[in-house]
């Protein structure tokens, strides 16, 4: 176990560099592309200099770009994003902390909805393949992937909230649900308190965001599993156990057990894509998300809080590829660490 | 009564391009307690016999036809689920390639474990464990690698924990599809030597599929040669290793390595047949050093030669 | 002589995919990608209504009409044709994935070659920030390109370009590194030809199918992510046209039980991306190509 608390400490060690480019990335994008980014907040109305001038200040813009770099990013490691430039005196990390609890439920929750959905597609198609439900899964597996969020999101909205009356449109809790805050992830917080009717309350509102978001993105998936599953039945030691005597349920839960290691490692690749499709799903949703914060201040420019919600990202792609590593390193035995 | 009795299998595989008859009117008998060695070019379909006999002929494969009877019971009519609780429990299997044998992600002693969990030995997985690590004693390996994964394992290590997993429920058959191929001359040595203890000890019955006759010759009683999915002679070891009644077994026996397993002496030139549209007449005849105008024309029958089959016209000739 | 058996090669490498193993695929992609294009180049014969015409008496105009024999997709509040404004949306979206896709193959390949053909510290460098791009969320990064130069066609092409440089750069960089050990190459080097001649004149060539299969790749994904864009009004104001902000301004009548005015353009989105992509997917399976996607 000590070759392993090396293994995770070395992968540690190696995200830092992806969010120092990154941050440096969105820095330059944000802070030094815009030129004077007050000015574009204030927008074409007439204001004095002394009063832009006050504002940079304010807003420690007034400093070289490379104090602002070395600046934020020091603040950034402390918890300190900085003040909002539309609403005066707002931190912006008050903001976020509220948001990003709203953004992993829902990423945690589609992630899982893809995988689950990905795994039963994938499998049907590699049990039968070269049927016409495998031709089907594998179409299924190309159009998932091609469908716009905010479309297939208005389509279940329509259905499920305008004529069926079964699920809210958007949101995460209703009005009249009162709810103890914890650690904001609401499905969570309701479980830990015992608070069943904000559970079920909660979960309603979950569902079709996270079906939404799970379905767009199963469909590769469902190719991987398709593949490496129909590899691993055809290997010897599918033979081997065949010839044991075990169940066909049995040998296929083995087989899966095999074809899913690679499907690990493609989790890290997803985690973008994953972050993406949240981003729209929050603001068909209204869900009061990181995804649906930046999409309020882009249309206000507030460039702190855009940049604030970015680098959060930056960090939450380290994070999760680094977890991506960790498990990979627990279920494969053959990783030597 | 045979442990074994195989009449006229025929085994096919659906193509697009047509059923490829891999074996094609089989017929085939073991005693209890013999030691058989099948043996035959790789398409000679010895390893599509085993399978058959396990039923786990791959699709697009299917048993087309004939009976395979083991112990007074047809396996060919038995349902699926009937067939899973003879395989691993009365008939035992060992395949070809044991670094791809084994489950890669799972303990060795699990693996092993499974078949007494399935077959109702063991009662929890902690019982399985044990008598897990009891078979890999039995097989020469130390009990605490049941903890041990396949890739900390030599070739030869895979192979005896593959031969635990097989013999673990005592079967009274065990199939070993060309076990030593992969591995190095010594350690085939040992694994031979490991199969034949345990065939004494268990009371076995063994069928040893191979390329190599001189294996085959080395401790079988009988030895089968087949050739394009038929049988072309069968008979006690000595008899076929001294007098082969078929040219293609006479070829098998020149073209094997010599005593001190180097050389090639002689091979038998050509190729086999396309198994979808195998020759008229003999098989062997386009390949046959001795093929007469009427091997050409007519498919030669099994017939009883003494204590043994042969299928080939010039054989009967010479009788 | 030798014109004309180039000329054939040429045309037998384009009927290519049509032909052999995955040409249902590419055949269907491509029939329903050319479908758009027709209809964005012939936009003001096919549109039976400017992008912003009240097309229907102004009574009706307050209110989004359902589909009808004059409006086969209905209208939109104030009386716009949303089939129209589905014909002259595809020319924002071609334009941004066409622009996009030729902006970040000009910088993403010769960075690419370059990296891969030398290696080095340059090579280490690029390869850590590129993969660090290509490991952020695309549409994220878009977005805040996107919300920084402000919103138009131009400017969403720039800010997806940002996004698909890296997708092109590891291709290539991959494949070059790859032939760069291969026999000729090290022949061309060992003759004393120029890294430029040995770059432009033995490697390119090479890496050109690929980059074929990766811009199939991209341009599925470049649609969404324009469409993304519009939906977050970064390419272009209403009332001008774009698939992905009519979707987003539309998405109020829902509630009302009104769909036509979102379905269609997230349809339009949606069958444009499935064509790419089926054209990709057709062509990896002819040329046997397999892609981490």
């Amino acid at each position: 176990m000590a070759g392993l608390a090396r293994y995770i400490a070395i992968r540690a060690l190696l995200i830092i560099p992806t969010i120092l480019i990154l941050y440096t990335v969105v820095f330059i994008i944000l802070r030094v592309i815009p030129g004077n980014p007050v000015e574009a907040v204030l927008g074409t109305h007439y204001v004095p200099p002394e009063v832009i001038k006050e504002e940079m200040h304010r807003l420690g813009l007034d400093k070289p770009l490379y104090v602002q770099y070395f600046d934020y990013l020091w603040r950034v490691l402390h918890g300190d994003f900085g003040e909002s430039m539309v609403v005066r005196g707002r931190p912006i990390a008050a903001d976020l902390k509220y948001r990003i609890p709203a953004t992993i439920e829902l990423i945690t929750a589609g992630f899982l909805v893809s995988v689950l959905l990905g795994i039963g597609t994938g499998t049907l198609a590699a049990v039968k393949r070269g049927s016409r439900l495998d031709y089907a899964m594998r179409i299924y597996g190309i159009a998932t992937y091609t469908l716009f969020i905010p479309w297939v999101g208005t389509l279940l909205i329509l259905l499920f909230s305008v004529h069926l009356h079964w699920l809210p449109a958007g949101g995460r809790l209703s009005a009249s649900v009162s709810l103890h805050r914890i650690t904001g992830i609401y499905t969570l917080d309701a479980l830990i308190t015992g608070n069943w009717a904000a559970f079920a309350d909660a979960l309603k509102h979950l569902v079709l965001p996270a079906f939404t978001l799970g379905l767009v993105l199963s469909g590769p998936y469902t190719r991987l599993v398709r593949t490496n599953l129909s590899d691993v039945l055809q290997s010897d030691f599918i033979r081997m156990y065949r010839s044991r005597g075990l169940p066909e349920g049995k040998v296929l839960r083995y087989a899966l057990r095999n074809a899913l290691i690679p499907v690990v490692t493609y989790m890290g690749l997803q985690i973008a894509i994953l972050m993406g499709g949240a981003v729209l799903t929050e603001t068909t949703f209204s869900w009061p998300g990181l995804g649906s914060y930046l999409y309020q201040r882009i249309s206000m420019r507030d460039y702190m809080a855009i940049q604030g919600t970015i680098v959060v990202f930056a960090f939450i792609v380290g994070i999760v590829s680094l977890l991506v590593d960790i498990t990979y390193a627990l279920i494969d035995p053959r990783i030597r660490y | 009564m045979a442990l074994l009795e195989i009449r006229d299998l025929r085994v096919y595989y659906y193509t697009l391009l047509g059923a490829v008859r891999a074996v094609d009117g089989v017929s085939l008998e073991v005693e209890r307690g013999e030691w058989v060695g099948v043996v035959g070019e790789s398409g000679s379909g010895k390893s599509t016999l085993a399978l058959a006999i396990m039923r786990l002929v791959p699709p697009p494969g299917r048993i087309a036809g004939g009976s395979i009877v083991f112990d007074g019971v047809d396996l060919t009519r038995l349902s699926e689920g009937e067939m899973r609780r003879i395989r691993g429990r009365r008939i035992g299997m060992v395949f070809q390639d044991p670094m791809a044998s084994l489950d890669p992600v799972r303990r060795i002693g699990d693996q092993i474990g499974d078949v007494f969990l399935e077959h109702g030995v063991a009662s929890s997985r902690e019982e399985a464990r044990r008598l897990a690590g009891e078979a890999l004693e039995m097989a020469g390996l130390p009990r605490d690698w049941v903890d041990r994964y396949p890739h900390q394992l030599s070739g030869g290590q895979r192979q005896r924990a593959l031969i635990a997993g097989a013999v673990a429920l005592k079967p009274e058959l065990l199939i070993a599809d060309e076990p030593t191929t992969a591995l190095d001359v010594i350690v085939q040595a040992k694994i031979m030597d490991l199969i034949e203890e345990l065939k004494r000890e268990l009371g076995m019955t063994v069928i040893l599929i191979t390329h190599d006759i001189s294996l085959a010759a080395e401790r079988s009683t009988r030895i089968a040669v087949m050739y394009a999915g038929k049988l072309v002679e069968y008979g006690p070891v000595d008899a076929v290793v001294e007098d082969p009644l078929h040219p293609y077994t006479r070829g098998l026996l020149e073209s094997a390595p010599d005593l001190w397993g180097e050389k090639r002496l002689k091979g038998i030139p050509g190729y086999p047949p396309d198994l979808r549209r195998p020759p008229r007449g003999c098989r062997f005849h386009p390949r046959c050093p001795v093929a007469m105008e009427k091997c050409r024309e007519e498919e030669p029958p099994l017939v009883r030669v003494g204590d043994r089959l042969v299928a080939c016209h010039r054989a009967l000739m010479r009788r | 002589m030798a014109g004309e058996s180039r000329r054939a090669r040429i045309l037998a490498g384009l009927a290519a995919p049509f032909r052999g193993p995955g040409r249902g695929l590419f055949t269907a992609g491509f029939i329903i990608v050319m479908v758009f294009v027709v209809m964005a180049i012939f936009a003001p014969w096919i549109a039976p209504y400017g992008p912003t015409e009240r097309s229907v008496p102004l009574k009706l105009a307050a209110e989004p009409q359902p589909p009808s024999w004059g409006h086969p997709m209905g209208t939109f509040q104030l009386g716009y044709d949303v089939f129209s404004r589905i014909v002259w949306g595809s020319r924002v979206v071609l334009y941004v994935v066409a622009l996009s896709a030729i902006l970040s193959m000009i910088i993403g390949v010769p960075l690419g070659l370059v990296s891969g053909y030398y290696g080095g510290a340059l090579d280490r460098a690029l390869s850590m920030v590129m993969d660090s791009i290509y490991a952020f969320p695309g549409i994220v990064l878009a977005i805040a390109v996107a919300s920084v130069l402000g919103p138009s066609p131009s400017n969403a092409a720039i800010s997806l370009s940002v996004v698909y440089v890296p997708t092109f750069y590891r291709m290539v960089r991959g494949q070059t590194l790859e032939i760069r050990e291969s026999l000729y190459v090290e022949a061309a080097r060992a003759l004393g030809f120029p890294d430029r001649v040995t770059l432009l004149g033995h490697i390119l060539p090479n890496v050109a199918p690929t980059t074929l299969v990766v811009f199939g790749l991209a341009a599925t994904d470049a649609i969404l992510t324009e469409a993304g864009l519009a939906f977050f009004g970064l390419t272009v104001s209403y009332p001008q046209p774009d698939w992905g902000l009519d979707l987003r301004m539309a998405m109020k009548d829902i509630l009302n039980g009104v769909w036509w005015t979102t379905f269609f353009p997230g349809l339009a989105i949606t069958l444009l991306a499935l064509g790419f992509a089926l054209m990709g997917e057709g062509f990896s399976e002819r040329y046997a190509i397999r892609t981490e996607r």
